[in-house]
């Protein structure tokens, strides 16, 4: 439960230097039907619905927790998806060896 | 540690792959309570074949030098074990029952002076405990000295050549009460940042975010019945996993304990203030 956002760290790397984050897929996703289980779900405030949809986006990237996905399980339409561990953790990495 | 536990060579057609399949029927004739292990159902990490592998008294029988037995013992048990590779015997006969014989001797001259040895792990109720203390607001916050921690929130005490995980003080009261924890199998391998089971509080559900690369080798079964200790013992009982590391070098991307400190009391403040400011 790190408290992330804008001009925090992860691994002594800003936050913003680190994409990670989810994607929506909007072909997939119904808003669960008005339900929004990861807006409601996600106590970073990552989510947003998209005005006068049924339809979720991304409006704190940054606040997302670094290598977290517990919203992708919520997800009963399978519409979210997260970046490579492995690649992030490059990012870290070589941002931290700068 | 009574359990017998022998894993034969699995290629038949390695040189000495016949003479392991002769000598564990031998062994097996002769004491039906060894159990014969299979290369297969430890490369599928199947449960009930880790936990045999994990407790028993275990003999590797290679039959060539790749050493396929003995590598995928190591691979899911951190303890000792005897590894005997049947190539060792191509010079002093040709005759295959022979070499079986010869082979099962070692076994069973292993069996009869093998001691029982502890596991390598330690104990947490052996270890010295040491805090760094702060205190904010009305809450204490406390962080083990000697440890490494994630900015996920958990913490890695090097064991040797093993490692335990937890979780951190700063963690548990952030999430409030655990009442549910659900721990991957032993054997299950992960990389830094992927999930390692997971678990429920009053407030919130989370992964448990791993901070290393390697191997889970033993689990925190008593947090089944008692995931309280999380929350009452975090860097003691409540302990979650003990792992064989891939790369001991990983720790580089932790934090030392004052570090952490430093970390969580910023990350604290920011979590009090948006409660006030709600």
């Amino acid at each position: 439960m790190s408290e992330g956002g804008i001009g925090s760290t992860f691994m002594s790397v800003a936050r913003e230097k680190i994409p990670w984050w989810p994607e929506v897929d909007n072909n997939k996703c119904d808003g669960c039907a008005g339900e929004f289980d990861c807006l409601k779900f996600c106590p970073h405030k990552v989510y947003k619905i998209i005005d006068g949809t049924l339809l979720i986006e991304v409006e704190n990237k940054y606040n997302c927790v670094v290598f977290c996905r517990a919203c992708q399980k919520m997800c009963p339409k399978d519409a979210l998806s997260f970046p490579n561990k492995s690649d992030i953790l490059k990012i870290i990495k070589e941002a931290r060896s700068t | 540690m009574s359990k017998k536990y022998i894993l034969p060579c699995a290629g038949f057609d390695r040189p000495g792959g016949k003479v392991s399949k002769i000598a564990v029927d031998i062994i097996q004739s002769l004491d039906s309570s060894s159990i014969i292990g299979s290369i297969g159902a430890l490369a599928a990490e199947r449960p009930g074949e880790i936990k045999d592998l994990r407790s028993s008294d275990v003999v590797s029988i290679d039959g060539c030098s790749v050493k396929c037995a003995s590598k995928m013992v190591e691979k899911h048990s951190a303890r000792e074990f005897e590894a005997v590779e049947v190539t060792a015997f191509v010079d002093s006969t040709d005759n295959e029952d022979e070499k079986a014989r010869a082979v099962v001797d070692m076994v069973q001259q292993h069996w009869a002076t093998a001691t029982t040895a502890p596991p390598k792990t330690i104990e947490p109720e052996s270890l010295e405990y040491d805090f760094l203390t702060e205190m904010i607001d009305k809450f204490i916050l406390r962080v083990k000295k000697g440890l490494f921690y994630s900015d996920n929130d958990f913490w890695v005490q090097q064991e040797e050549d093993l490692v335990r995980v937890g979780l951190t003080d700063l963690l548990q009261q952030m999430i409030s009460d655990v009442f549910f924890v659900e721990l991957t199998d032993v054997g299950h391998h992960v990389e830094f940042g992927d999930e390692l089971g997971s678990f429920e509080s009053t407030k919130i559900a989370m992964e448990i975010i791993s901070p290393l690369s390697g191997t889970v080798v033993e689990t925190n079964t008593n947090l089944e019945d008692s995931p309280e200790l999380l929350n009452e013992d975090p860097y003691g009982a409540g302990w979650l996993y003990v792992m064989h590391p891939d790369d001991i070098s990983e720790l580089d991307l932790l934090k030392p304990a004052d570090e952490y400190m430093t970390y969580g009391v910023e990350k604290a403040k920011r979590e009090l203030g948006k409660k006030v400011s709600k």
